[in-house]
């Protein structure tokens, strides 16, 4: 059945939520695009037409401008902080992992281990808000050399030989 | 390894007439002023949903701070066949979204919902009243549910934009609109029932 607007029982029964999926992404495609249809909706609806009497939360000037002032600061700080200790972070701790694994020279700690630093990195990451996908390339090397070469030391270890060389 | 800064013809709509599309262009070519307008323009957007969300002043004044700061700083990732303000309350919805995770993690038996918008003056007229008892009411839905209603009837974002940032299907929106009308009808009733035969059905 075509329609050019919804029809009133099913726009009710559209309100009330007693519609067949397909009906109901069929009107809400509608209303979506006719606003005569939405406003109809809304009229059949009491719960939203107090909602939308309650939509209007106005907020003082100051508060908006406390907001956007601590949004700019925000920004400044972490423009400052974040691309001096970028790369420092990422060596620090791919480092620190390899280190650690090695020490322990134990490779079924060394899994745990490396989820621990992994988590520790997100963390940092995190902190200086750095998206993950712009690093993740680098983060991906950092780590199968990390692996690789706790794996090859602590088999090293294992051997009697020095993990070194 | 940063991703290449967005350009002016990268932008499909742009239009220089347009102070959001203009400023938009202009925060990614690093203008601070046009992210100063930016910051201003958006942040009580941002504000009033997480403040729907989180239900607490300062909740949503920090994930206000911190969707804002996400935003500015990854605006080349913005693809202008969303709606700006669409796109911002996706990184706003994720910004509550973690901070709930957190919440949950801190203490599984919190309360859900602290602070509400103050009645204000005794003499509420029945309007302002049952908006008051909405606002209560919308705090005892589960988030779930809570954020459709909020980006549909407050933030007034259509079914299909609601289904593009939520990452679901349109039908999938739509039981979950109908559920949470009925959560939010329920609550409201039980809320309302003791003045129900003076104030009646809105």
């Amino acid at each position: 059945m075509t329609w050019l607007h919804v029809p009133s029982d099913l726009l009710d029964a559209f309100v009330q939520g007693d519609v067949s999926e397909e009906d109901a992404v069929r009107v809400a495609l509608h209303v979506d695009d006719c606003a005569a249809c939405q406003a109809r909706a809304v009229a059949a609806d009491p719960l939203a037409t107090t909602l939308a009497s309650a939509s209007k939360l106005s907020l003082p000037d100051s508060l908006v401008q406390g907001l956007a002032g601590s949004v700019m600061a925000d920004l400044e700080r972490r423009a400052s902080v974040a691309s001096p200790v970028t790369p420092v972070v990422g060596i620090g701790l791919v480092a620190a992992a390899a280190l650690v694994l090695l020490t322990l020279g134990d490779s079924s700690g060394a899994l745990i281990q490396l989820q621990t630093l992994w988590h520790a990195a997100l963390a940092v990451l995190r902190a200086v808000d750095i998206p993950l996908s712009v690093v993740a390339p680098v983060w991906l090397v950092a780590a199968v050399v990390a692996i690789g070469g706790a794996s090859l030391a602590s088999w090293r270890l294992e051997q009697g030989l020095s993990p070194w060389r | 390894m940063a991703a290449p800064a967005l350009r002016r013809q990268d932008l499909h709509l742009y239009d220089a007439n347009n102070d959001e599309s203009r400023s938009i262009a202009d925060a990614c070519d690093g203008d601070p002023q046009a992210q100063s307008w930016l910051a201003q323009h958006f942040s009580p957007v941002v504000y009033r949903f997480a403040l729907r969300m989180m239900r607490n002043e300062q909740d949503a004044r920090d994930a206000t701070q911190e969707t804002m700061v996400k935003v500015l700083r990854n605006l080349h990732r913005y693809d202008d066949r969303w709606r700006f303000q669409t796109w911002i309350l996706s990184i706003a919805r994720n910004t509550c979204i973690d901070e709930f995770r957190r919440r949950r993690h801190r203490s599984s038996a919190q309360p859900p919902d602290i602070a509400d918008p103050t009645p204000g003056p005794l003499e509420l007229s029945s309007q302002r009243q049952r908006a008051t008892t909405l606002h209560v009411a919308l705090g005892q839905v589960p988030p779930l549910y809570r954020e459709v209603l909020v980006l549909y009837h407050f933030e007034h974002l259509m079914y299909r934009e609601i289904a593009e940032l939520l990452d679901i299907p349109i039908g999938t929106v739509m039981n979950r609109i109908f559920r949470a009308r009925k959560k939010l009808r329920q609550a409201y009733e039980g809320l309302a029932d003791p003045d129900a035969q003076r104030e009646g059905p809105p």
